[in-house]
C-alpha cells in the first residue's frame, strides 16, 4: 500500500470539498481543476466519433452515464483511496429511486447531489419525459466513479472499462446516451 | 475535457461541480439544461461542437419547460437556446 493510499489523501479531500467553505473554494478553482484533469485525461487518437442523428427521438432508447460515484447500496462502493482511480463501473436499474443510491466519490462537492440526485443522475426528469413518450429508456445506466487520474484503464482496447460498457450499450439497443459529468 | 476526449457533442454551462443540471430541487433549471443537452443531440452536424447557453448558476428565473419542446421538428431551422434573462 503506498503512503498516498495510507493516509488517505483523497478521502481526506473529500472531505474537505464537502463542507460549505471547501464547496466555495473548490468553486473558485474549478477552472484549475479542469486544467489539471484536462493534461491526464488520454487525447483521443484520431477523428471524433461521430454518428449522425438520424431517427425520430421517440424513436430512440436512451441511457445515460455518469461519473459521480453513484452505486446501489449493498453494491461494492468505488474504491476511492487508489491514487490512480477506480476505473470500475455500476450498472443500476434506470428506474431506480435515485434517492436510494449511495456516492462514491472525493473529487467534487456531493452536498448538492446529496440533496437531489437530479443534478447529476436526472433519474426522475428523463423518466417522466419517457412515459409522456418522448423516447424509450434502456432499463439500465452506467455509473462510474472515476477520481484520481483518468488512466488508459478506462479506454485501452479491448478490455478498458469504457470499451465494456460501450459493448453492453449496443446489447441494450442504446440510441443515445447522456454523459453527465460529476 | 471534452475537447480533448473527443465528445461528439457537448452542453457546456458553468455551474459548480456536482451541480451539472443546475440547483437541488430546482426543477426547470435543471430541465432547462436537459432540453438543452436533445437539442445538442438534434442540431448539431459538427462533431465535437460545443454549445454554451450561457445560464447563470443563481439569480435567475427559469420558465417552465414544455415537454414537446425537446423534440426538434426542423432540425435545419432550430435557434440555439438563449439564456434566461434576469428578474
Amino acid at each position: 500500500m503506498s503512503i498516498f493510499e495510507k493516509i488517505k489523501v483523497w478521502r481526506g479531500m473529500g472531505k474537505v470539498i464537502g463542507t460549505a467553505a471547501g464547496a466555495q473554494v473548490y468553486a473558485g478553482v474549478g477552472g484549475l481543476v479542469n486544467a489539471a484533469a484536462g493534461l491526464t485525461a488520454p487525447r483521443l487518437a484520431g477523428d471524433i466519433p461521430w454518428t449522425p442523428f438520424a431517427k425520430p427521438l421517440a424513436d430512440c432508447t436512451v441511457s445515460l452515464i455518469s461519473t459521480a460515484g453513484f452505486y446501489e447500496p449493498g453494491d461494492e462502493p468505488f474504491d476511492v483511496d487508489t491514487p490512480d482511480g477506480d476505473p470500475s463501473y455500476r450498472e443500476i436499474p434506470m428506474a431506480i429511486d435515485p434517492g436510494s443510491l449511495a456516492i462514491a466519490h472525493t473529487h467534487y462537492p456531493k452536498r448538492y447531489a446529496e440533496e437531489d440526485p437530479n443534478v447529476l443522475l436526472p433519474l426522475d426528469h428523463l423518466l417522466e419525459l419517457a412515459d409522456a413518450g418522448l423516447f424509450r429508456l434502456a432499463r439500465r445506466l452506467f455509473s462510474f466513479g472515476f477520481g484520481g487520474t483518468l488512466t488508459g484503464a478506462y479506454v485501452k482496447e479491448p478490455d478498458g472499462t469504457a470499451h465494456q460498457v460501450a459493448q453492453q450499450l449496443q446489447e441494450d439497443g442504446v440510441d443515445v446516451v447522456l454523459l453527465v459529468p460529476a | 475535457m471534452s475537447e480533448r476526449v473527443g465528445c461528439p457533442r457537448a452542453v457546456f454551462v458553468k455551474f459548480p461541480h456536482g451541480a451539472a443540471l443546475g440547483e437541488p430541487g430546482a426543477r426547470d433549471q435543471q430541465l432547462t439544461v436537459l432540453r438543452d443537452l436533445f437539442w445538442a443531440l438534434q442540431d448539431v452536424t459538427e462533431p465535437g461542437a460545443i454549445v454554451e447557453p450561457g445560464y447563470r448558476w443563481r439569480r435567475t428565473e427559469y420558465p417552465p419547460v414544455a415537454l414537446q419542446s425537446y423534440v426538434r421538428e426542423t432540425p435545419a431551422a432550430a435557434e440555439p437556446p438563449t439564456p434566461p434573462g434576469d428578474d
